[in-house]
């Protein structure tokens, strides 16, 4: 394969998971930009979303259900986790933590008994692959980015144009004023982990007939979500999406020339690169 | 002044002398129990429960449940039971250190029957011999039972040397010359790689590349995508359970059916190939032990369905709440917990200090196929500890696992590059 429609390959594939991250890490960074809590549980959310769509592909067959109920259940489940483990101690950061790697031990063990340690699959929903510069590609992982950019888009608008997203940004910006508003904080707090939680689980849904599924894959993409949330600027929203398409590009280029191990070193470096040149990420503020 | 003195000793000589004979009879009948029987053995499970590698620790631990309680049924080992104590490595090498240290010095295990995961193995095989305790690892990296190992360590599970040499003799007719390693980038994938690159130069064969990924790559397609399908035969996959599952995907997509899959057993671990879908058609591997019952050689069937029967596992590999086996992993910790047994019966084994003669009971030993080896006849050899026994090549043909080939112990064998008998215990 020449070196350009090799290029190419990288840029499409890099641009899809791009976006499946983007959502990942949008989740996350909502929630610390807004309740200051760093949700290390997020990966266990991503993970349930696409054992959630193992489970009703299995049961009933279908991709498409899941891709409507489940991150809605998980975003349910988020909002439960929120208001058992998380508000009790959100005053104290460190506690926090400590409560949210304790969601990530149970979440994951719940996983487990359910799921089983075995991997499993799910089929693709759309059995098609198209030539791309000389090999097949999968047309499913087109759909994603699509579904990933629709919704991300939703996201940025709701925040921009609807009360719930000038609540939250309020509430983001100064929580003591906003409250005096009568902006009801509380309901802002618990219903942003509960929508952090659902992308979590949407990115999960949306990579299972993808990758394969099993009930620690949520350990896999915490720490790539954590880079980009950190060097997209914390609780930036147009900084995490940069980051996050900037991130797998970059790594899809550099394996061209570079073992997979190397690529993601030099992806790890940039990333350190943007934070020594701009300490606050990209920080472009939603 | 005086009267002050006899106060002091509470106690008279006569009733020191009688406390402290009983105090040592007390400790020296100890060792039996209140019913007269002597003190059980303690076998210390160190399994992957959780993490990656749970697939084959959840199976490991079972398995190794249901030989103890066979044991014990049978009466123990020269009248002694045995009593099992576990912990779970998590899948990391540290963990799996402490948890080996907690066995033998907290729950004070006699023996080790560990993990699945060769880090651990390595990492654990100096622990084994400061502590004086026989350690049996399942993992597959080659050092284990070479650089990295020592006298203290067995290991009944076949290595990577063995495996990949039974599977690229008994294939490369039929895979063709050109082969290219994609493994995981830790101790095993580079074994994998290592063997698999020895054996197919001296099999006349090339290696035309090799490529490592860290465990958990979601996408492989940025790895896979430069490769020429016309200028490789087979592509050897190098990692186990979901990254294996993963990979097979993915090579399917992009290259359909041209160019071959193989690897180690560990490709298809845990899974059917109704699970692995179309992407499963045509993969070769090599296993220690069949899946399907009926792929089990004929003089061996009588013992494998008794032992499938005691450890829950049916004959088409799926245990008791319908998942996918380990099954092809699952004889090493069972033989492991019987190698304990043939070597406390030759040795005479009662408690640590008698290790000596137990490592060199087991040195050496002819396991011959019965219910305690259903695997089959085999081998510890004395140099190394490392177990030699036949394998089976097998092939996902039409969505149902085929066996090709059928290789004996003699064919996979090589020479010993340590001799841990040279090293005093």
């Amino acid at each position: 394969m020449g070196f350009l429609p090799e290029l190419i390959l990288q840029l499409v594939n890099g641009f899809v998971w791009g976006w499946i991250l983007a959502l990942l890490a949008l989740g996350l960074t909502l929630v610390f930009g807004l309740l200051e809590v760093i949700n290390i549980a997020h990966g266990a959310l991503y993970a349930f979303g696409a054992i959630g769509t193992w489970y009703l592909a299995r049961k009933l067959g279908s991709f498409w259900l899941s891709l409507l109920v489940t991150p809605v259940v998980v975003g349910v489940l988020g909002l439960g986790a929120y208001l058992l483990a998380v508000r009790p101690v959100a005053s104290t950061p460190i506690a926090t933590v400590i409560a949210t790697f304790g969601l990530l031990f149970i979440f994951q063990h719940v996983a487990l008994l359910i799921f089983g340690p075995n991997a499993s699959s799910v089929p693709s929903p759309i059995d098609l692959d198209i030539p791309l510069v000389g090999r097949m590609y999968p047309v499913y992982r087109l759909f994603v980015a699509g579904v990933a950019m629709l919704v991300i888009g939703g996201l940025w608008l709701s925040l921009r144009r609807t009360n719930f997203g000038t609540w939250v940004r309020a509430t983001q910006q100064d929580r003591e004023t906003a409250v005096a508003m009568g902006i009801p904080a509380a309901k802002i707090y618990a219903l942003t982990f509960a929508l952090g939680s659902g992308l979590a689980a949407l990115g999960g849904v949306l990579a299972a007939p993808i990758t394969s599924v099993q009930f620690n894959m949520g350990i896999d993409v915490i720490i790539d979500i954590f880079i980009v949330v950190i060097a997209g600027g914390l609780g930036s929203f147009g900084g995490t999406v940069v980051v996050s398409l900037f991130l797998r590009e970059l790594e899809g280029i550099s394996a061209i020339f570079f073992n997979p191990v190397l690529s993601k070193a030099i992806s790890l470096m940039a990333m350190v690169a943007i934070l020594l040149v701009r300490k606050e990420g990209f920080a472009v503020k939603a | 002044m005086n009267q002050t003195a006899p106060k002091a000793r509470s106690i008279t000589r006569k009733q020191f002398l009688t406390g402290a004979v009983a105090g040592t009879a007390a400790v020296a009948l100890g060792r039996r129990s209140a019913w007269g029987q002597d003190k059980p053995i303690k076998i210390g499970g160190q399994y992957c429960l959780t993490g990656g590698l749970a697939p084959f620790g959840i199976w490991g631990h079972r398995v190794t449940e249901a030989a103890i309680k066979k044991i014990n049924a049978e009466g123990g080992i020269k009248g002694r039971k045995l009593q099992y104590v576990f912990e779970d490595t998590e899948t990391n090498v540290q963990t799996g250190i402490r948890k080996m240290r907690k066995l033998i010095e907290g729950d004070e295990a006699d023996f080790i029957v560990g993990s699945v995961h060769s880090g651990i193995n390595i990492a654990c095989a100096p622990i084994a011999k400061e502590l004086n305790t026989v350690y049996f690892g399942f993992g597959t990296a080659v050092e284990t039972t070479e650089a990295k190992g020592n006298r203290f360590v067995f290991r009944g599970m076949t290595n990577m040397r063995t495996h990949m040499k039974a599977l690229v003799v008994g294939a490369i007719g039929h895979l063709g010359k050109r082969w290219y390693t994609t493994a995981a980038d830790y101790a095993w994938g580079h074994s994998v790689a290592a063997e698999t690159a020895r054996f197919v130069k001296e099999s006349g064969g090339t290696v035309v590349g090799e490529k490592f990924a860290p465990l958990g790559t979601p996408d492989f397609i940025p790895y896979l995508s430069g490769l020429d399908p016309k200028a490789i035969d087979v592509i050897v996959i190098g990692f186990f359970t979901r990254d294996a599952r993963t990979i097979i995907t993915q090579i399917h997509q992009l290259f359909g059916g041209k160019v071959r899959v193989t690897g180690n057993v560990g490709v298809i671990a845990g899974m059917t190939p109704k699970d692995l879908g179309p992407a499963s058609e045509g993969v070769w591997y090599v296993t220690q032990y069949p899946h399907v019952a009926e792929h089990v050689r004929p003089e061996l069937r009588s013992f494998d369905r008794e032992y499938r029967k005691l450890v829950g596992i049916d004959a088409q590999g799926f245990g008791a709440d319908g998942s996918v086996s380990t099954i092809s992993f699952c004889y090493a910790p069972w033989e492991h917990v019987h190698y304990i047994k043939h070597g406390i019966e030759r040795s005479g084994w009662k408690s640590r200090k008698d290790n000596p003669g137990f490592i060199q009971a087991l040195e050496g030993f002819q396991a011959k196929a019965s219910l305690d080896f259903p695997q089959g006849d085999k081998l510890l050899r004395a140099q190394d500890h490392q177990v030699f026994h036949d394998q089976y090549i097998e092939r996902i043909e039409q969505g149902k696992i085929v066996v090709k080939e059928y290789v004996p112990k003699e064919k996979v064998s090589y020479e010993a590059k340590v001799d841990y008998t040279k090293e005093k215990v």
